[in-house]
């Protein structure tokens, strides 16, 4: 290896349709021999303009398309828009559909967790994993599904709210799986955290230090996994968090292996906030999901957005748009792969002046250069699949 | 937090800066500022030119350290850009909020790229969706869009007419 000359370097391209990318990504990669010399992330495939698209929408339009920024946690983008929406326009929440909203997130980050575990051993050449994987994300899926009437892309939260009750025995069912499910995690660990395979490959492979992490912007497990005790849910919490007795799971070394084992650690610390959420759940009818009156706080009488009634917002029969007062805020959700925000600039008419999306994947992306360089050829999957990276919410 | 409780007692007087702004006036920067946002966030003003300073003050401020950026967003006015960072500090467990407003006409800033390695892709998306220019970026291309795209898409005069926007073999 070392006798080679420059004029040996090869360049080749990985991707854009590389089955291990989760999307389309792009790498431009300059490899000596079979070690990564540099690389050049290409990105913008799957670039829908979803901060283009809010700008010519109805905050309620816009709403279905929020899922489709991250689909694998479609419900942390909808809270992530609706608690910036409900902040501008001084909504509160009743405290039933918080509990609703947090039972369906952390089952959603359970569910997210479990197919980054499928894909990502998937990636190390494991395929038995995906099967038990898939097996209880099927049941969280249908779980939701039978909630919201979609698999993927809920739409299931709005301003103020959420959109339906859960159905009859859905409380029930949901324990019955949060029961069944650290024994479902035991059984992962048992094949995966103490295999040799498993941890040749990614003991001390892609090692974040949190230095590098937070330079690079990186949160989530990734920074958690550095050992960084960086959780809105714990140090700046929304919803209703504060409830919850849960810890911050970290890790210390920032290796590959460091972030498959604080994600599994965090879907167990997820299945006790929700059973918890289910035992505090309070009680109430329908009408405790939404507010139904909007109160902006101005205290005017001629003010069009208090008093509007929440039920009659973009119904067939007299509809009424949805109109926040002028302002601007920011939500920061601790969604499965770090910290989303949505930013929101509100010019007082019935559409968004502004959105801003940031995602953590974004993030993950730009850090990968670095944490593969002087690396194997080999290395890149146990490294950028560790890294959690949802393509669709890179490019938004 | 010793030198920053002592900013704050001896500013308070006037239009109540938070604690950061009188840290940056204190070093000789004119900031001002503004509302803060409904969650108690402090949001600072800052001239452009004093950006890469102040940010580097921030965070290098052996207390403040504020060492995540989180993100940089653009905002076309009629009358003028403005550019928005979210700062977060891990060890004080604190978020601030940095505003610069820049010339419609001339839309330039200096880059953040050398004090967080973030900045990086952010600029490149600002610049790539609005258009404007971050002088001493080590590489100012399109990140989102196709290089060979006219125009910024999140500008207000972005005309959505473009035959790009139709399919083509690419």
């Amino acid at each position: 290896m070392q006798t080679q000359t420059p004029n040996q370097k090869m360049t080749i391209n990985v991707g854009p349709q590389h089955p291990s990318t989760h999307g389309v990504l792009r790498l431009i990669m300059t490899l000596n021999g079979e070690i990564i010399e540099d690389t050049q992330p290409v990105i913008g495939y799957l670039h829908r303009g979803m901060e283009k698209i809010a700008e010519s929408r109805t905050y309620h339009q816009y709403l279905p398309m929020v899922d489709r920024i991250d689909y694998l946690s479609s419900f942390f983008n909808l809270a992530s828009f609706c608690y910036a929406v409900e902040s501008i326009a001084d909504i509160q929440v009743p405290k039933r559909a918080e509990y609703i909203r947090v039972i369906t997130m952390e089952f959603n980050r359970i569910a997210s967790h479990l197919m980054w575990l499928a894909s990502f051993l998937l990636d190390l050449g494991a395929t038995s994993p995906l099967f038990y994987a898939f097996r209880e994300r099927e049941e969280i899926v249908k779980l939701l599904e039978d909630l919201t009437g979609a698999r993927m892309m809920y739409n299931f939260y709005s301003f103020g709210g959420v959109k339906k009750e859960f159905p009859s025995g859905w409380v029930r069912r949901a324990l019955e799986l949060c029961k069944k499910m650290p024994k479902y995690f035991d059984e992962y660990e048992a094949i995966v955290t103490k295999n040799p395979i498993i941890l040749n490959r990614t003991k001390g492979v892609g090692i974040l230090t949190p230095e590098m992490g937070l330079d690079y912007g990186i949160t989530g497990p990734n920074i958690r996994a550095s050992g960084i005790e960086l959780d809105l849910r714990k140090t700046d919490p929304y919803s209703v968090y504060n409830d919850f007795d849960f810890k911050v799971c970290t890790a210390e070394n920032g290796d590959s292996y460091d972030r498959y084992i604080v994600r599994i650690a965090e879907m167990r610390e997820s299945v006790k906030i929700i059973e918890q959420a289910i035992a505090k759940l309070p009680g109430g009818s329908p009408s405790k999901l939404q507010v139904k009156q909007l109160n902006c706080g101005c205290n005017k009488d001629e003010c069009c957005v208090c008093g509007t009634n929440t039920k009659l917002i973009g119904k067939k029969v007299n509809p009424i748009v949805f109109k926040p007062p002028a302002g601007e805020a920011i939500s920061l959700i601790e969604s499965p792969r770090g910290i989303t925000t949505c930013y929101i600039m509100s010019d007082g008419t019935t559409k968004p002046y502004r959105v801003k999306w940031r995602t953590p994947s974004f993030s993950s992306v730009q850090v990968l250069p670095e944490l593969i360089k002087g690396r194997m050829f080999a290395d890149l999957m146990p490294i950028f699949g560790s890294l959690d990276v949802v393509l669709p919410e890179v490019d938004r | 937090m010793s030198e920053l409780e002592q900013n704050k007692t001896t500013n308070d007087a006037g239009t109540t800066p938070g604690i950061f702004c009188s840290l940056l006036i204190d070093k000789g920067y004119k900031a001002s500022p503004l509302k803060n946002s409904k969650d108690g966030t402090e949001i600072i003003q800052v001239q452009p030119e004093n950006l890469v300073d102040v940010a580097t003050l921030l965070k290098m401020h052996k207390e403040a350290q504020f060492i995540l950026l989180y993100s940089i967003t653009g905002v076309d006015y009629p009358d003028k850009f403005e550019l928005i960072y979210h700062l977060q500090s891990v060890k004080l467990n604190k978020k601030l909020i940095l505003k610069s407003h820049i010339d419609k006409n001339n839309p330039e800033i200096d880059s953040l790229a050398q004090v967080f390695a973030t900045a990086n892709w952010h600029e490149r998306e600002t610049y790539d969706l609005l258009g404007i220019k971050f002088n001493n970026h080590p590489d100012l291309s399109r990140i989102l869009l196709p290089n060979d795209w006219k125009g910024h898409p999140l500008r207000k005069d972005y005309v959505m007419d473009d035959e790009r926007l139709v399919w083509n073999e690419r």
